[in-house]
């Protein structure tokens, strides 16, 4: 009990993981295969529109 | 700033995990697998800006770049084998072999991440931030790979 107590504070952090992951495998369930596939289509279109843009900034293009 | 990164971390970690054990077809596990490195590179995107504009920087402009580069490339080969995946219906031996090189290429540059990106981070701290997220890629390819080459 004493251990559990003792580990609440560094549990209790990972609570927003869980529910944010529960939250992302829910939507992905909802979804068929090609709204899957969309979907990361569009977070991957987004990384390499951020990562051109961290290029930039570096001065590399 | 540690927790920051670990939550989201953790959150693709735990959501490939527990992808592992569900009973979507094959093409479905390498759609989610698809979308779960998608949203690994965007975490390592946000955890490699965050280091750079941490004052002080953990990392240096170099190491920046070199790990910006390699994450495009990763990017890249995702976007490449998703763009071939979802031009199929379902997956057989025939759409398989047609992935497998693209899913390769995945692989190569991952490695190439750590090799060329990661290793090369002198600050021990950032180098452990980004490393963690290699874990989360990697775990989301061995699905693709489960898929591709086992009964998966």
């Amino acid at each position: 009990m004493a251990i559990l107590l003792a580990l609440l504070p560094q549990l209790i952090q990972f609570v927003p993981v869980f529910v944010a992951a529960i939250a992302h495998i829910k939507a992905q369930s909802g979804m068929t295969t090609d709204q899957i596939f969309a979907a990361a289509g569009l977070v991957l279109d987004a990384n390499n529109q951020k990562l051109v843009d961290d290029l930039k900034r570096l001065g590399y293009i | 700033m540690r927790r920051r990164i670990a939550v989201p971390i953790g959150l693709v970690l735990l959501l490939v995990l527990l992808q592992v054990a569900c009973t979507d077809s094959q093409l479905t596990k390498a759609a989610k697998a698809s979308d779960d490195i998608a949203v690994s590179i965007s975490l390592a995107i946000d955890v490699k800006r965050s280091l750079a504009m941490s004052i002080p920087p953990l990392i240096t402009p170099e190491e920046e770049l070199a790990l910006t580069l390699a994450l495009q490339r990763v990017n890249t080969a995702t976007m490449l084998f998703k763009e071939k995946a979802m031009t199929f219906k379902t997956l057989d031996a025939n759409t398989k072999t047609a992935l497998l090189p693209l899913f390769q290429t995945i692989t190569a540059s991952v490695t190439e991440l750590n090799n060329q990106g990661i290793l090369g981070i002198k600050n021990q701290d950032a180098k452990a931030k980004v490393a963690l997220v290699l874990t989360s890629l990697s775990a989301a390819l061995a699905t693709i790979q489960s898929v591709l080459m086992g009964g998966a």
